[in-house]
């Protein structure tokens, strides 16, 4: 193609935004923004001093019974983080009891989560508010109606009514934790299953288990937490058996040994490893829920 | 359809009827697929074409009547023991799974033997061109993709029957165009008698063998996509595939293939009568397709002469192959023609008169009659366009 003398070819302009259109800015300019940052670096101290200062103090030697200031550091209590014998064995009693409440809670309440999301049934709205009766009624009119049905029934109060009461409202957290994750689920791959050839057993197994099993593990996480740390219930139900908050609390008239910081970072730990690990092994899966 | 009941079809459906509650979804579909046929169920949207798809699938339980698998009556079995396979419209594809299991799910779950299950699966990936997606997750693909997918899992059974609930619904016009023809290819290939569902009345022209065409829960038609467009049995389905001219008329006599019929206004005319013999004093509908309307003077797109009506351009639009001419006659009906460069469309501005007329041929007598105000064109072009 022979250019014309003296043509120049046609510049093609380049379009730029022009400073300040209407593209979003990122939370504020200037002083705005740097209060934005002061307010949620407060926000973490505030949050999370008071765990640093547990994790901290498994450090510490105290000088009498109550690890409450700072002596001098010593590694002796991770070497001998069982000392306290009574407290040990509350610990113990802590996690058992969690273990069974946890598995009898996720089995109900994810039942009740499905059935809830997936069927249209009379009751319905009924069993929801039941649901979440738990939840908004405060602990102690829960241990002390608790407390009633036990003594009234003749029922002696143990491990046993412990872990029925935690099992009652450790329903409610899963049932409302896996409905959330099983709402907008598509329901039409059982279908497919079904019509592949799968049985509606091998449907749960192979199809919707999977796929609500994230939903669980959040709610088997939640409720674990919430038995262990459960105090008010506890209290109202348990008679004569001392669960780890219960044993802190009422041997605080006498000590407060470092083994309590131990124990607790010890939980810490845990749960920040399993809640690392968690959306770790759903990326590398690849699943979207 | 009495007679039609085939001793090898693949599908019966014996006056089937679905309630729900007062709601009649279907409403006695009798009708027989035979094998290795790609047979579409076509209608609006609540017409009762996927409830009848669910109902053959074993989704639903027909409410009277039954259904026949290969002559065995599976009414009341439920869908994991029917040899039928479904293609869902959103493809339902299992999300936690790789696409090599999903694939295969249904192969394992009939125990097939692990190395036959891998040959047969990589087999059916490659019918449907995605051999190199087997490692991949349901999320990676695109929506074409995760429809072939879809289809391949259904398909690797060796199905009795493949059921197709709009699969190609959720794609872009081009990538539907070529997954029209590929499904067709597909099934041509394999041989399986597919059950197509679909709203779209250019797709099931274009792919089937046969169509019903459906309405309100009714089978209005059982036909091959030329004998649903040229003979349509009812009003609705000439309205329905593509666009017609409808007038009613009234049968005055018929000599061999001419039937004489007369307009509301007096006039009259002559049409083919294409097989069929109509009773004098009949009401019918008089149909004429917007390609065989030609302004008088143009040659005609048909053999023989027919008729013409007197009416006022209302618009004139050029849409590319053809000039969609609108017109209003005189009884105040709307017609609508389709004009090629050798009509001279130019010569007819808006508001001029215009007479259009159509060959012997160029018309066809539907054999129900339409209310008065229900005559002139109807189109389903906005519809599917807005869909």
């Amino acid at each position: 193609m022979v250019m014309a003398e003296g043509a120049a070819p046609p510049v093609v302009a380049e379009v730029r935004p022009s400073k300040g259109s209407t593209r979003p800015s990122r939370a504020g300019t200037g002083w705005g923004r740097r209060a934005l940052t002061l307010v949620a670096i407060a926000a973490y101290i505030w949050l999370f001093l008071p765990i640093l200062n547990i994790v901290v103090f498994t450090f510490n030697q105290p000088s009498g019974k109550y690890n409450l200031s700072w002596e001098r550091f010593t590694l002796e209590n991770w070497a001998e983080p069982f000392k306290d014998a009574q407290l040990t064995q509350a610990f113990w009693r802590s996690l058992v009891v969690a273990a069974v409440a946890v598995t009898v809670a996720l089995a109900m309440g994810s039942l009740i989560a499905i059935a809830l999301s997936r069927y249209r049934f009379t009751g319905n709205k009924l069993t929801e508010v039941f649901l979440v009766l738990p939840l908004t009624t405060p602990e102690i009119v829960l241990g002390a109606s608790l407390y009633q049905l036990f003594l009234g029934r003749g029922v002696v109060l143990g491990q046993v009514t412990v872990v029925i009461a935690h099992i009652m409202f450790l329903v409610s957290f899963v049932a409302m934790t896996v409905k959330a994750r099983v709402r907008g689920f598509d329901w039409t791959v059982e279908d497919a299953a079904m019509d592949l050839g799968a049985r509606p057993m091998r449907v749960f197994w192979k199809v919707t288990f999977p796929l609500i099993l994230p939903g669980i593990l959040a709610a088997a996480l939640l409720s674990f937490a919430l038995s262990l740390d459960d105090y008010i219930v506890t209290d109202f139900t348990r008679g004569e058996f001392t669960t780890f908050p219960i044993q802190v609390n009422n041997a605080f008239r006498v000590s407060f040994p470092p083994q309590v910081n131990v124990l607790a970072t010890l939980i810490l730990v845990v749960t920040l490893i399993l809640f690392t690990i968690g959306p770790l092994s759903q990326r590398r899966r690849g699943a979207s829920t | 359809m009495g007679d039609g009941k085939v001793a090898e079809a693949t599908i019966l459906l014996d006056a089937v009827t679905k309630r729900f509650g007062d709601y009649v979804a279907v409403e006695q579909a009798d009708f027989a697929i035979a094998r290795g046929e790609f047979f579409s169920m076509l209608g609006p949207s609540g017409c009762g074409k996927t409830t009848t798809l669910r109902m053959i699938a074993g989704f639903e339980t027909p409410t009277s009547g039954r259904i026949l698998l290969e002559g065995r009556d599976v009414s009341d079995t439920p869908p994991y023991k029917r040899d039928v396979n479904t293609v869902f419209q959103n493809y339902a594809l299992f999300p936690h799974m790789s696409i090599f299991d999903n694939v295969a799910f249904g192969l394992r779950t009939a125990k097939v033997p692990a190395d036959q299950v891998r040959t047969r699966v990589m087999d059916m990936l490659d019918v449907v061109r995605l051999p190199d997606m087997a490692d991949r997750r349901p999320n990676q693909l695109s929506g074409g993709q995760q429809q072939r997918i879809a289809l391949a899992r259904a398909l690797v059974n060796h199905p009795a029957a493949l059921l197709l609930d709009e699969p190609l619904g959720a794609l872009d016009l081009k990538l539907r165009q070529v997954m029209q023809l590929e499904l067709k290819r597909i099934q041509r290939d394999v041989g399986i008698t597919f059950i197509f569902v679909t709203h779209d009345q250019e797709e099931a022209l274009t792919m089937s063998d046969r169509i019903a065409v459906m309405t309100q829960g009714r089978v209005d038609q059982i036909g091959t996509p030329t004998e649903i467009y040229h003979t349509p049995a009812t009003p609705f389905v000439a309205g329905f595939i593509g666009t017609a001219n409808l007038l009613p008329v009234t049968v005055v006599s018929q000599t061999g293939d001419d039937v004489t019929v007369e307009t509301r206004l007096g006039g009259q005319c002559t049409v083919s009568s294409a097989g069929t013999t109509y009773a004098p004093g009949s009401e019918v509908t008089l149909m004429v397709r917007p390609e065989r309307l030609v302004p008088a003077g143009a040659p005609l797109h048909g053999t023989g002469s027919g008729a013409s009506i007197r009416a006022i351009v209302t618009s004139m639009v050029f849409q590319g192959p053809v000039v969609r001419c609108q017109v209003r006659t005189e009884a105040g009906a709307d017609l609508v023609a389709h004009l090629g460069p050798e009509d001279d469309p130019g010569s007819f501005p808006v508001g001029s008169e215009m007479e259009m007329t159509w060959s012997h041929d160029g018309a066809y007598l539907v054999p129900e009659p339409i209310a008065a105000d229900e005559a002139g064109v109807t189109s389903m072009e906005d519809d599917q366009t807005a869909a």
